[in-house]
């Protein structure tokens, strides 16, 4: 037995046998890592062509919306295959988002599947390429004190001319830097509110779906983890950033109530937000949203050194006031209502509020006699928009507007009398507005849809 | 004179050679593969230098005000490149691809498309 350990008689075999097994491992390593190389290269590529195919996808359906000009949607996403280029498809998925649309746009390539959501509005329609549409009063614009027009103004036959006001006569070098048109009939831009009432009415049918089941519970629940989004109710104030601390930023939170809410607390809010109460809100602190639809029948308040990017409903009154900034791209929407004969529903900037993106007050100049229009948008000396205003009604303008104003009429109220179309110490300036500016959905006869940001 | 044989030693036998040839010559074939490998590596090294190239000619071509079609020649990685931008015009859209190839070569190494609004 030992005689044969101890010969050397088939070694080579063994040291060939080592020989090709460390080769066969090195090999093998080699191989291994130069396909995982492959791999990520290839796999990097293939997702780099599924994102700028999602892309694709977004813009093809902003191109159909354009086309055949309808842009109602469901309160439910639908899914809808359309075809890119090549062999490749997207999915896409339409949803309401307050005054905007988003887009979903899902494409698979090789294996790689990716996913892109746009908000999307529309571009100005012409009605908004004049600094000035008067489009309810044929009498003239009257301008008083330090007022500056840089743009185009449309008015009735009346014209545009300097006023006199308490001894105080217009003190600009011109009336209007830009051209005047003088119009008759007049008539308002086409303003479809439509989509609007509609963002309205998704709230208040989530509301009362949410209430229903918050009072429901047998023990009551503070919030609710439903398939798509957290719910919270909510009664007094809230320390918003308190209450969101352990929520995901990727969650859609809705914050629901049956009575007057304060949301207060400072700092970033970087998850969709949706508040919905019966009562009056207020926004106070210093609250920055990234992304925030907020409705109520009563009013809406933001104050402070709050703001971010805000859809703002309501049918009764919003007021931003002291330091509030609205960016881009905020809306405020008043669709007004009829209380004892009178139409009632207000927007109001006051302090050093900053307003970017559009205020719009769906109100109109009712010809019957028994019913009266007092809703209005006050742009208040110190305050400023840069964006488009619609106002159905009257504006009261003494701030600054680097933008658009169409408007049935202007009010300058200096006690104890409103004088009808003047405008006193007030600054609009459609140069400064930005000609990729996107605005909600649906101004103008004829609307072209555009992406205004990517979620 | 004669060669004295060691003692003890009567050399491998004719079946170990063969088995042990047989054996190197099967390791020849993966070791082969190695030395294709650093063409392969090489290969993967382009497609990620074609892939960046793509998509910064992309970005450059979305980015800009109007499209314009280009065949650029640049050197990235001590190699050679041809990187093909061209746009198709379809009803409010222009669908535009970046194609990037090796100079001298018709075979594309990285592909890229998209559709945006005129």
């Amino acid at each position: 037995m030992l005689k044969n350990i101890k010969s050397e008689q088939g070694s080579a075999l063994v040291v060939a046998l080592m020989l090709i097994t460390s080769m066969v491992i090195i090999t093998s390593s080699f191989l291994m890592a130069h396909a995982a190389r492959m791999r990520v290269a290839q796999r990097d590529l293939n997702r780099m062509q599924a994102f700028y195919a999602a892309e694709a996808g977004v813009y093809k359906t902003v191109a159909r919306l354009s086309e055949n000009q309808t842009v109602n949607f469901s309160q439910t996403p639908r899914n809808e295959s359309i075809h890119l280029f090549g062999d490749t498809n997207a999915t896409i998925s339409l949803s309401p988002h307050g005054g905007f649309l988003k887009i979903k746009s899902t494409v698979k390539f090789r294996n790689q599947t990716e996913e892109v959501c746009a908000l999307v509005g529309q571009t100005m329609p012409p009605s908004f390429s004049s600094a000035i549409t008067v489009g309810g009063v044929q009498h003239a614009l009257v301008l008083v004190g330090d007022t500056s027009i840089k743009g185009d103004v449309v008015v009735g036959h009346g014209g545009v001319k300097a006023g006199s006001l308490k001894g105080v006569g217009f003190t600009g070098d011109k009336l209007v830097h830009g051209k005047i048109e003088q119009v008759s009939p007049l008539q308002m831009p086409r303003f479809d509110d439509s989509i609007l009432r509609q963002a309205i009415a998704i709230l208040q049918k989530k509301q009362t779906q949410a209430l229903q089941d918050f009072f429901q519970e047998d023990e009551m629940q503070i919030f609710a983890n439903t398939s798509d989004s957290l719910e919270f109710y909510l009664a007094g104030e809230t320390d918003l950033p308190a209450l969101l601390d352990s929520v995901s930023k990727k969650s859609t939170v809705f914050l629901f109530s049956d009575t007057n809410i304060s949301l207060r607390g400072a700092g970033k809010i970087q998850m969709p937000i949706e508040v919905c109460a019966t009562g009056a809100i207020s926004i106070n602190g210093a609250l920055s949203f990234d992304d925030a639809i907020v409705y109520s029948p009563e009013s809406i308040t933001v104050s402070g050194k709050s703001g971010g990017s805000l859809q703002l409903f309501t049918q009764n009154e919003i007021i931003i006031k002291e330091n509030a900034n609205l960016t881009y791209p905020s809306l405020l929407y008043c669709s007004t209502h009829t209380t004892e004969n009178k139409i009632q529903g207000s927007v109001t900037l006051k302090g050093s509020a900053h307003v970017v993106g559009a205020i719009a007050l769906a109100g109109f100049d009712s010809t019957a006699r028994k019913i009266r229009n007092v809703s209005r948008v006050t742009i208040e000396k110190g305050t400023a928009l840069t964006g488009i205003l619609y106002s159905g009604y009257e504006t009261a303008h003494l701030g600054k507007v680097a933008g658009s104003i169409v408007t049935n009429r202007f009010i300058l109220y200096e006690a104890p009398t409103s004088f009808h179309n003047w405008l006193k110490d007030a600054k609009v300036d459609r140069s400064k507005l930005n000609r990729r500016f996107i605005i909600p959905l649906k101004f103008g006869d004829k609307i072209k849809p555009e992406v205004v940001r990517w979620l | 004179m004669a060669i004295k044989q060691p003692d003890g030693d009567a050399g491998y036998t004719i079946i170990e050679s063969i088995i042990a040839m047989a054996l190197l010559s099967i390791a020849i074939f993966p070791t082969a593969r190695i030395i294709t490998k650093v063409q392969f590596n090489a290969m993967a090294g382009d497609k990620l230098t074609a892939g960046q190239l793509a998509q910064a000619a992309m970005e450059n071509a979305l980015s800009a005000e109007t499209f314009v079609s280009s065949t650029a020649e640049l050197t990235r990685s001590g190699k050679r490149w041809r990187v093909v931008r061209s746009g198709k015009m379809s009803g409010a859209l222009i669908e535009i691809t970046v194609v990037v190839y090796k100079s001298g070569s018709q075979k594309p190494i990285a592909a890229l498309q998209t559709l945006r609004l005129i």
